[in-house]
């Protein structure tokens, strides 16, 4: 078969002492007489090339050296090589040198030949299972079944793993309803409903990304038998005092055209629903649009910083039913519908102190607060997901009741505060991805309608002497309705030459909005008076309409990147106030240029600069120029000129780390300054009432913030040091009680923590905090304050099934001195073995402690919030599957 | 939080530097299935990964198939996506691989080069080209149509069966091996821990792939105790570059999942 071909330039014959052979030389190629490097030579036996007694591969230069051990007379040398035809030569074993060509050819691959038989049938990127060939007599649940498939895992926590890789979805029947939940269903859906498990290779879940970009990442694929599986979950919570309960059932209908999944979830432990239900029609991108302006408002104690299960009173139910069906090839509908009834209690009591050179003016209030909420919500989503094209659509509406009633007591006058605030929205978002050309294209609309009526009634009447002459009166009652309409449209795509890449985008909003305000008073010997001056009302039409287009610039090289953001920016405004006829137009072009460099200095050390220039332009909230009464002891009213406010940011960030030796730091600065050409005049009476205007006189603020942090792993305690440093620094001009006044605010914290591995089963968390708040007006101190907290969190794992959690926490502060301000909860969970089961205990409050305090410090405010607690209560949960 | 973490363990990718290496011209791409068992005292603990090895000329370099698409997939992004331009990072899977190695030898050098990454960090360090001192067996065998010989060697604590073959008289094979009178076919350790098998061999135009050019430049030895480190504190570890609320859920699920991958190839330095 091999070519027997040779050629012989020189062979020197070199006597030797002892046994050992010696062949050395050099192979070259024998069309140019280059040498050729790493060939393989091997001595054997004469005709047979599998006694290997020697081998080498020729070096850089194309030489070679063997040593050869053998009694026979004669051997064979073999030399190969990919790009050249082998050749062999037998020659006498005696060393020798040899010079030697070989001939240039190209080696043919063979394809492999698959052994073996293949017990799964694969099509494509598709590996189909049949599960009744599958299944145990033991297996109940799906993943039961896929727990044993070939490359397939199931981690403690339900996620599914295939060759070591989370899926990236789980379909049923082809339809994504659970989305990330869909332990759900693999935990619950009965093995015997199932008739194959497709798992999908390589699978790319929006398809027009498919040519352009790769995954490894697999999903699955539930072929359901034709029958419908209901199945389900519950979570069902029992405790203490006042008799608590925390339930959440959530069934499911699983058909091969629909699916339908339903919950109900009711507690009165302090779990707050309504986030959840926000999370689900609200996303991050509309917020900016989705803005609820909230005009009136009951006095609102912050909410502390520590989970509501300890402070909230609530008593919640919330119902929801989610459809989604195939409507056509391509297309999918999924319907989603919300319904949430909520009641909360706070107890709270505040001290305000408006800090001032001249008086300060401190006032306590005590009050309980009832709120309740009622919301009806739905959503209808239509997606395309075809290989040439993305569309999304999500249709929004939503309907909101609030009702909040308060007592309120403030320096012996107790005030009955209402509010009354029902709004619905309703709103429209479109993502469309197509491709023109190479380039994929994306087009975002979003529309947003949002109506409001805001009533605040107020019982006694306050703010006397611009109501009622200085004298008293009974009620006071604020109506506020507001309507908008926006629309965002937004076009962009990506280009990249060389090293530089472009990103242009066109966007154009527009922004309508409508604003009626009155203000009613009455006393008991009159009737009900609107009035009608226009320094109490406001009938406001404002409008916006606003065209960016954005050339994005990003450049990198090696070393450094530098990107480049240059937005031209059409802003037009237009006001009317239908009152007092007065109104402004005002248009104008600005230029908002950003511009960041990042630079690696050396290993380890980056550096990143950054500064830009922004506008603001007044909205609707600081442009009515009638009074409204914003809270029980708040009244504002704006200027018609339209609020300009012009802003240079600048920032440093430098990162520096050393992994071996386990050092990493970050060291951040932002500096802000900023000019406004109007100022805030805020009047405050000795009983807290504020009335705030705005005044046409240019004026500037600045903002410095400062993070430090720097973080060692310390082997031998086995734990990791972390330190972080903030410094805020906030300065801003108002006239506070007709004095124009600078008002600055520094707050510094120092922060440690300490994460330890105390043994194998056990972690702990410990982190002390230290706040310091400095104010200052007109360079003269007026507070001085400090909080120190403490926080320790301890882990233990009992054993694979069971967890043990305790946290605790101390608190003090140099206002309030409280010397039992410590909390501690508890929470054990246990995985019943083989059972879809969890039992989890949780002790809230261990110590009984009655309050927590914050406090807060902005422009000359400085508040303390006391919140009354829920009492010491252990609540069970169990958690469940059924089918 | 899973999203987090993966940002995390795959590597920052705007931090790395990189320098663009092409494989062009009739490279020969032989992809290896590997077969491994990560927890050493768990038989059922077997995971495969397919893998590379791009040959050309006096170079090769082997690496886990997926992250040769990551590298591709990074500078797709670079090139065409910006944040919070239509397609964000969010939109794309990235391919993950158990493996991030990339080895490359350069067969003029006496070296073998490692480049490693553990929590977004790369490394590189050396292993000796001639590191395991072969014994040649007459045993043969035709696999998958190749006529294939026996060979029998040493590393890092574990014997190892090699079969090679003299048809493609490449002296190269996967990992670190090499150094047999032709490629290596099939290699398995005698505990069956590791199984390197020639799945499918090819010659390609051209394949692009990067090594970090920002790197940390240590020994075996330190490596070796970096990535001990990483599996045995993984928590710590992580709180380093990024501060994170941990559940206790998650705490106990990166725990295992790390102390779970007690078997490394290497199961000495010697």
């Amino acid at each position: 078969m091999r070519q027997y071909y040779l050629l012989v330039l020189c062979i020197f014959l070199v006597n030797l002492v002892c046994a050992q052979t010696l062949v050395s030389g050099k192979l070259l190629s024998k069309s140019n007489t280059e040498p050729i490097t790493y060939a393989n030579i091997t001595i054997t036996k004469p005709s047979d090339q599998k006694a290997i007694l020697a081998y080498t591969i020729t070096d850089s230069i194309g030489n070679f050296k063997l040593n050869i051990n053998s009694q026979l007379d004669s051997l064979q040398i073999n030399f190969s090589h990919i790009s050249y035809s082998s050749q062999h030569l037998i020659f006498f074993n005696k060393s020798h040198k040899i010079n030697f060509f070989l001939e240039e050819s190209s080696l043919r691959l063979k394809e492999l030949t698959i052994q073996g038989d293949k017990k799964i049938v694969q099509s494509g990127d598709t590996i189909i299972y049949d599960v009744d060939s599958f299944m145990n007599e033991s297996d109940v649940v799906i993943a039961d079944v896929l727990r044993r498939l070939p490359g397939i895992e199931i981690e403690d926590s339900g996620t599914i793993l295939y060759q070591g890789k989370p899926i990236n979805k789980y379909y049923i029947e082809g339809l994504d309803l659970l989305e990330g939940r869909y332990s759900l269903a693999n935990n619950n859906l009965a093995a015997s409903d199932v008739s194959k498990i497709e798992v999908l290779e390589n699978h790319q879940p929006i398809r027009i990304l498919d040519s352009l970009t790769f995954t490894d990442k697999a999903a699955i694929n539930i072929k359901l038998k034709n029958s419908t599986a209901i199945l389900g979950t519950g979570d069902i919570g029992i405790g203490t005092y006042p008799l608590l309960r925390d339930i959440n059932l959530t069934p499911m209908i699983f058909r091969p055209e629909y699916q339908i999944l339903t919950s109900y979830q009711t507690n009165n432990i302090g779990a707050n629903l309504s986030d959840q239900l926000d999370k689900l029609t609200i996303t991050n991108i509309e917020k900016r649009l989705n803005r609820i302006n909230n005009w009136v408002s009951i006095q609102n104690s912050r909410k502390p910083p520590i989970a509501p299960q300890v402070w909230l009173n609530n008593d919640v139910h919330m119902a929801s039913l989610n459809y989604l069906t195939k409507i056509r090839k391509g297309y999918q509908l999924k319907v989603d519908f919300n319904y949430l009834i909520d009641e909360q209690d706070f107890l709270s009591q505040n001290r305000t102190v408006f800090l001032s050179n001249l008086d300060t003016i401190m006032i306590n209030e005590d009050n309980r607060n009832k709120m309740n909420v009622e919301t009806i919500s739905g959503k209808v989503t239509i997606e395309k997901n075809i290989d040439s094209q993305f569309l999304k659509n999500e249709l929004d509406f939503k309907k909101q009741w609030e009702v909040n009633n308060q007592f309120l007591n403030n320096q012996n006058v107790l005030y009955n505060v209402r509010d009354n605030k029902p709004h619905q929205i309703i709103s429209n978002k479109l993502n469309y991805l197509f491709k023109a050309g190479k380039k994929l294209i994306n087009l975002k609309s979003y529309l947003y309608y949002f109506q409001n009526d805001q009533n605040l009634y107020v019982t006694p009447g306050t703010f006397y002497d611009l109501f009622n002459n200085g004298r008293d009166y009974d009620d006071i009652k604020q109506e506020v309705s507001h309507e908008k309409f926006n629309t965002i449209t937004e076009l962009s795509f990506t280009k990249g030459i060389g090293k530089f890449v472009l990103t242009p985008l066109v966007e154009i909003s527009s922004n309508h909005q409508n604003l009626f305000t009155g203000i009613t008073t009455s006393n008991d010997d009159s009737v009900d008076v609107d009035l009608l001056s226009n320094d109490f009302r406001n009938n406001l039409f404002y409008r916006r309409i606003q065209a960016r287009s954005q050339l994005g610039i990003l450049f990198r090289n090696e070393s450094w990147v530098l990107k480049f953001n240059a937005p031209m920016i059409f802003n037009g405004i237009n006001i009317k106030e239908h009152y007092s006829l007065e109104g402004e137009d005002f248009n104008r072009v600005t230029f908002e240029p950003s511009i960041s460099l990042t630079k690696k200095v050396k290993r380890g050390l980056q550096i990143s600069i950054l500064t830009n220039r922004k506008y603001h332009y007044g909205n609707i909230d600081n442009q009515y120029p009638g009074y409204v009464l914003r809270d029980y002891r708040t009244i504002t009213s704006n200027s018609p000129y339209i609020l300009t406010d012009k802003q240079y940011n600048s920032s440093i960030n430098i990162e520096f780390k050393e992994p071996i030796s386990g050092l990493f730091s970050y060291f951040s600065f932002y500096h802000t300054i900023g000019f406004k050409n109007l100022i805030l005049k805020r009047t405050v009476n000795s009983t807290g009432s504020s009335n705030v205007q705005v005044l046409e006189i240019s004026n500037n603020y600045y903002s410095q913030n400062l993070n430090f942090r720097i973080s060692k792993y310390l082997n031998f305690f086995s734990s990791n040091l972390t330190f972080n440093t903030y410094y805020n620094k906030y300065s801003t001009e108002a006239i506070f009680n007709d004095q124009l006044t600078d008002f600055v605010n520094t707050d510094i914290t120092l922060k440690p923590t300490i994460f330890t591995d105390i043994a194998k089963w056990m972690v702990s968390d410990f982190s002390l905090e230290l706040t310091n708040y400095l104010n200052h007006n007109d360079k003269q101190p007026v507070n001085n304050s400090t909080s120190q907290s403490y926080q320790l969190k301890l882990i233990a794992f009992l054993s694979k099934k069971q967890i043990l959690e305790i946290k605790g926490e101390y608190f003090k502060n140099n206002i309030f001195d409280f010397s039992n301000n410590y909390f501690v909860n508890l929470n054990y969970r246990y995985t019943v073995p083989n059972r879809n089961i969890n039992l989890q205990l949780s002790w809230i409050n261990i110590m009984n402690r009655s309050s927590y305090t914050t406090i807060s410090n902005n422009e000359n405010i400085s508040t303390v919030n006391q919140i009354e607690l829920r009492p010491s209560q252990i609540l069970l949960n169990i958690k469940f599957g059924f089918h | 939080m899973r999203n987090i973490l993966f940002a995390i363990l795959i590597g920052v990718f705007s931090n790395s530097l990189i320098a663009q290496n092409r494989f062009q011209n009739s490279t020969i791409r032989a992809e290896y299935n590997v077969t491994f068992q990560y927890d050493s005292t768990d038989e059922n603990s077997l995971i495969s990964e397919k893998m590379l090895l791009l040959i050309q000329g006096d170079k090769s370099l082997f690496v886990s198939s997926n992250l040769l698409k990551k590298d591709s997939i990074k500078n797709a992004v670079k090139l065409n996506f910006q944040p919070g331009s239509a397609l964000n990072m969010s939109n794309i899977d990235i391919p993950s691989s158990f493996f991030r190695f990339k080895i490359k030898k350069a067969y003029a050098n006496s070296k073998i080069e490692i480049f490693d990454n553990i929590n977004a960090e790369n490394y590189r360090y050396t292993v000796p080209k001639e590191n395991m001192d072969w014994k040649i067996l007459s045993e043969n065998k035709n696999i998958k149509g190749y006529q294939c010989q026996k060979a029998r060697g040493y590393y890092r604590g574990r014997v190892f069966t090699a079969w090679f073959t003299q048809e493609i008289p490449i002296s190269d094979g996967p990992y670190v091996f090499n150094g047999l009178p032709g490629l290596i076919i099939d290699i398995v350790d005698d505990k069956k821990h590791y199984h390197f098998e020639l799945i499918q061999i090819s010659k390609v135009n051209e394949v692009r792939t990067d090594y970090p050019e920002d790197y940390i430049e240590l020994s075996e030895a330190q490596f070796i105790k970096i990535r001990e480190n990483f599996r045995l504190h993984p928590i710590e570890e992580l709180n380093k570059i990024a501060s994170i609320d941990w559940t206790p859920e998650d705490i106990l699920r990166i725990r295992n999942k790390y102390l779970k991958r007690n078997n490394p190839i290497e199961k000495s330095l010697k």
